[in-house]
């Protein structure tokens, strides 16, 4: 069983919260503000990845990423990378869990999608925006949300303090909200959300430039699913991430290894 | 076959058996389109040698319980024939397909379902599928038995079939596909059946213009083969959210404002 890079103490708070706060270096979070800003004033925030260098190397951010890839395991890749500009009054987003509409699966005690909401902005400490129910990504599937008007009225739910250059990881199946922007400056969010190789992503096609940058590196081209080789293309339920102790995700647990038996030749009497 | 019922086996056992899906001169239709195939080397791509093929991916005899196993977000990861010679020791040792993925509780879930279906019997002393019933419900982990011939898995079930029967098999369940002793080659076309929220084999841009235009065609086909949602219907369900065309499309829940 490996579980990457994450501490004992960290592991233990995600499997019981489904979500962890994590404190990134300040270096790269001016460069990540004025991007915004750019993309935002030419409406690309749903484009992020063609829009500056800095989106692309964020999805292998030296402070979130190695815990990303210890939660999900070694066949990481990015689903999506969108920004989100929330101006005083902004509207909030109701409950809901992200991988619900993913059928076939156990979720409860499955991990498949892992979010980081990426903060550009500090919040007043009593308004932070994103609000989760912990220990709520173990709750059965059909279990029903209350009947609730208020996205603040959710019993058991905290909204984790976060500021500027936090990264919150939500657990795909986590109830989670975002609260109404009750604040009176603009919050600025960089949501993006991590799955496995052999699941679809929903990243805006590549420009030339940009394929160029991510190609040159082994975990760039897992993460945005790039790649010129064509057998590694055919293996993709099977990539891995270089250069980090191997994962095999979470929940911790034993997994069969790959293995055949039984193909003795002798005759089927 | 009912389909509910059908599902019901298939949840208890791993897989589920469709006696006699093809018959007829359907199933000599096929078993000629397969023999074609075969001859020109491209039984990997079955899709671009005959329309029959086509067909297939959503057949009656087998597609309502294909969907009633998978869900209403089915769709097909890859179809395509194999032959195992008469008299090879060809077989593969027991296994399980989906054993080293990450992320997902597999005892508990459907993440990937193959169907196959027989072009020629497949004697007791042929190439037989074979499955331990019940261990795609064992916990990650349980090991498999260090043993040397096929025959000494304890409490296998070994499928000898008829043209034109089909299995379906839980992508989790032990299975193994034992020596071919028999006279007779075997003749079997997989298909491989997952979620629309997965990745095929398949970019839709590869088929020939032919075949996109059949795919395009009909709702489940397009979703089946992950084909864009048309843009006149302004449709903007994601990958993650495509369901089979008599059924309620997918809301996502949100509450609290």
């Amino acid at each position: 069983m490996h579980i990457g890079t994450l501490t004992d103490a960290q592991r233990l708070d995600f499997e019981a919260r489904g979500y962890l706060v994590l404190n990134t270096r300040a270096d790269t979070l001016a460069c990540l503000q004025s991007a915004f800003d750019r993309a935002a004033q030419q409406n690309r925030l749903h484009d992020l990845p063609n829009q500056d260098d800095a989106f692309l190397h964020l999805a292998e951010h030296p402070d979130f990423f190695p815990s990303v890839y210890s939660i999900l395991s070694d066949d990481v890749q990015l689903c999506s990378i969108t920004g989100l500009h929330l101006p005083p009054a902004s509207p909030g987003r109701g409950w809901h869990r992200e991988v619900a509409g993913l059928l076939g699966v156990h979720h409860p005690i499955s991990t498949l999608c892992l979010q980081v909401f990426f903060h550009l902005d500090d919040g007043p400490e009593d308004e932070p925006l994103l609000t989760v129910v912990p220990g709520s990504h173990r709750f059965k599937s059909d279990l029903p949300f209350p009947a609730i008007t208020y996205i603040e009225d959710m019993p058991h739910s905290v909204a984790p303090p976060t500021k500027a250059g936090d990264a919150l990881l939500v657990h795909g199946n986590l109830w989670q909200a975002r609260r109404r922007n009750r604040s009176n400056t603009s919050r600025r969010l960089l949501e993006l959300t991590y799955i496995h190789c052999w699941m679809r992503q929903a990243l805006p096609p590549l420009s030339a430039a940009a394929k160029d940058i991510v190609l040159a590196s082994h975990n760039l081209s897992q993460l945005f699913g790039v790649t010129d080789d064509v057998a590694r293309a055919a293996n993709y339920w099977h990539l891995q991430i270089e250069g980090y102790p191997p994962s095999t995700g979470l929940p911790a647990r034993r997994f069969s290894p790959l293995k055949v038996v039984g193909k003795g030749t002798g005759p089927n009497t | 076959m009912d389909p509910q019922k059908a599902r019901a086996a298939y949840d208890a056992q791993g897989y589920v058996y469709i006696p006699g899906a093809l018959a007829g001169d359907l199933l000599k239709q096929v078993q000629a389109a397969f023999d074609r195939a075969a001859e020109k080397k491209e039984l990997q791509d079955l899709l671009h040698q005959d329309d029959l093929f086509l067909d297939l991916v959503d057949h009656p005899a087998w597609f309502p319980v294909v969907r009633a196993v998978v869900g209403d977000d089915v769709q097909l990861r890859y179809i395509r024939g194999g032959i195992v010679q008469p008299n090879t020791d060809s077989g593969s040792g027991w296994h399980c397909d989906l054993s080293g993925l990450n992320g997902v509780y597999l005892p508990d879930s459907v993440i990937m379902t193959k169907l196959f279906v027989y072009l020629k019997d497949v004697p007791e002393n042929g190439s037989c599928l074979a499955l331990v019933a019940g261990s795609h419900r064992y916990d990650l982990g349980h090991p498999l038995p260090d043993i040397d011939a096929h025959e000494a898995m304890s409490h296998h079930t070994k499928m000898i079939v008829k043209a034109g029967d089909a299995v379906l098999m839980n992508g989790y369940t032990w299975h193994a596909r034992f020596h071919n002793r028999s006279d007779t080659p075997r003749q079997v076309i997989e298909s491989s059946y997952i979620h629309t929220w997965m990745k095929t084999q398949y970019q839709f841009e590869d088929f020939s213009p032919h075949l996109q235009k059949r795919i395009l065609a009909c709702h489940n086909r397009r979703q089946l083969f992950g084909a864009p949602v048309p843009e006149a219907t302004n449709d903007q369900t994601t990958d993650w959210q495509r369901r089979l065309e008599d059924c309620p499309p997918y809301r996502p829940v949100e509450v609290g404002i």
